[in-house]
């Protein structure tokens, strides 16, 4: 039986959001900086209203329409188990290895392909045989994404060889980067990588890899200058192993 | 080049970057309110749309031309009638509808079927009720066959050994179970495996046992009472003696006398199309919807009621403007 379901005014429903919904807030916060600092752009964001990051008090419906009431056998209400939330959150899931396998040569081209991902599907969350496995990300599978990214970085940028047999990285990463370069570099490989411009933050974090962490790597306990084209693979492979790219 | 065999201290320090990174754009794609000024990308916007829906649907990146489509919903239909569809989504399907992948691969019929089904555009109701058997034939490929006695998958006999359960008299409470779960998203979890406790009728007469075994709509021994027997042998062989005590009052009022009038009393609940389309929420979406997706669950639920299959029910989920948000 199928009735209406009405929506509920709620000074509830903000604290009763979903845990997804407050590790987002978390992060977001993290990433703007959500102090009362003056200037702060938080300051006009509700939820950070009183200026203490808390969460706001005023109560207001999360959403316009709940859709209609299902009861089922039993008299059971088969809406009873749904979160309160607002529509669209929580959908940062993982790509999955079937999709991975592709999506590293899409967004890298075709002869830059990681040859070590052909050996991290278990790391992927590559499933059994007529089973299916949503992945999740790991500590492993967040180092083992680094490491893949690198692989193929190193292609783009022609350190290595690709699969064309040849190391074709484009002339310009033979020169160091520097704040400028890496800023133009860094926004391309994100709306790549990604399939969207880059945030600010996200631009500067990628160009302190290029121009500052990775001056120096330190290679079986012998530490030396980075050689420039490794040090735009390292910025490369920071973006490529950001959710932006492993997350759909 | 084996990058792991050469440990650089960038390698450590790197992906603490990406994961700050990370932790931006998860914030960014994540929320709701979604526009911001980057988003007016449109071109981007709708990438990020075929990409969800390539891998949502298939699993698999999307293709130059739903990459450059200037609707990428468009393309849902197609997908869905995809050799990487039917196999996607019958794993999916396996997945939810047993706890592990079967020992043997006949054990695994709800993948079988739910591929069969899927590959010919059947309605979702002959996963359950239609006249299949699904089992090994001799070279030990599983094959699905027509049946007339067939009732889905559940009178298969991989399944049936499958989940014939160990009670003591031979209550198939275990099939009685998976059947009401696999239809209508039964979700009980069994409380007492401690080694000296009465596991027999009368024990699961008391306390909270009863609960689920004898007083709510999904009694498991009222409604394992309708179903066979299993018998075992002294050498092990077990058999299935059908029932034949007549109609009895389970799911809440109805009145069945066997397997097949159950399943058809779950295939005509509302519990089976609600079901049926949180199945389809949660393959597309990772998780089940929530207050505020309730419309798009009903809009999902009047077209699987319409058109009976599983597509129609995840075409409305996919197309809905939401999805690409």
């Amino acid at each position: 039986m199928r009735t209406t379901n009405r929506p509920i005014m709620n000074s509830r429903i903000v604290g009763a959001l979903g845990a997804s919904v407050l590790a987002l807030f978390v992060s977001f916060a993290a990433v703007a900086g959500c102090s009362s600092g003056a200037g702060d752009p938080c300051l006009d964001d509700a939820t950070c209203a009183d200026g203490t990051g808390n969460p706001p008090t005023t109560t207001t419906a999360i959403c316009a329409n709940f859709g209609a009431a299902y009861v089922g056998l039993g008299g059971a209400d088969l809406t009873a188990t749904r979160a309160e939330a607002v529509a669209g959150v929580d959908r940062g899931r993982s790509k999955p290895y079937s999709a991975l396998v592709t999506e590293y040569a899409r967004v890298l081209g075709a002869d830059d392909n990681p040859t070590l991902l052909a050996s991290s599907g278990a790391t992927f969350g590559e499933p059994d045989a007529r089973w299916y496995q949503e992945p999740q990300a790991s500590a492993v599978s967040l180092y083992t994404a680094y490491r893949v990214a690198f692989d193929g970085c190193l292609q783009l940028t022609g350190v290595i060889a690709n699969a064309s047999g040849s190391a074709q990285g484009d002339a310009k990463y033979g020169v160091a980067p520097d704040a400028q370069s890496a800023k133009t570099e860094c926004q391309a490989w994100a709306r790549k990588f990604w399939s969207r411009a880059p945030i600010d933050d996200e631009v500067r974090a990628c160009i302190d890899v290029a121009v500052v962490s990775s001056r120096q790597e330190t290679i079986n306990g012998t530490t030396t200058d980075t050689a420039p084209a490794r040090r735009w693979a390292y910025a490369c492979a920071s973006v490529l192993s950001a959710t932006g790219f492993l997350a759909y | 080049m084996n990058v792991g065999s050469r440990m650089h201290w960038l390698m450590v320090a790197a992906p603490l970057l990406a994961a700050g990174i990370g932790m931006a754009a998860g914030g960014r794609t994540a929320g709701a309110a979604g526009a911001t000024v980057s988003d007016a990308d449109q071109a981007a916007l709708r990438e990020r749309c075929a990409t969800r829906i390539s891998i949502a649907l298939v699993g698999k990146s999307a293709s130059d031309d739903l990459l450059a489509s200037s609707n990428p919903q468009s393309g849902v239909d197609a997908l869905l009638a995809s050799p990487d569809f039917f196999e996607r989504f019958a794993r999916f399907v396996n997945s939810q509808f047993n706890r592990d992948p079967g020992k043997a691969p006949a054990e695994d019929a709800s993948y079988y079927l739910a591929k069969y089904v899927l590959e010919n555009g059947k309605p979702w109701t002959d996963l359950f009720l239609g006249p299949y058997n699904v089992d090994a034939d001799d070279k030990g490929n599983v094959q699905v066959t027509d049946d007339p006695n067939g009732l889905g998958y559940f009178r298969s006999q991989p399944w049936l050994f499958r989940y014939a359960g160990n009670e003591l008299a031979g209550i198939k409470i275990s099939t009685a179970y998976r059947i009401m779960n696999n239809m209508v998203g039964l979700q009980l979890m069994a409380t007492t495996n401690a080694p000296d406790a009465d596991v027999s009728v009368t024990g699961r007469h008391a306390g909270t046992c009863a609960g689920c075994h004898f007083q709510n709509w999904y009694a498991l021994d009222q409604v394992a009472g309708i179903l066979s027997k299993k018998t075992k042998d002294d050498k092990g062989n077990v058999t299935f003696t059908p029932y034949t005590g007549g109609s009895q009052k389970i799911l809440g009022g109805k009145m069945i006398a066997d397997d097949q009038g159950l399943v058809q009393a779950l295939a005509g609940s509302e519990n089976f199309s609600f079901n049926a389309c949180r199945l389809s929420f949660s393959y597309l979406y990772g998780r089940a919807e929530n207050k505020c997706e309730g419309p798009v669950l009903d809009r999902c639920i009047d077209a699987f009621k319409s058109q009976k299959t599983i597509q129609s029910a995840l075409s409305v989920i996919a197309k809905d403007p939401g999805f690409c948000q």
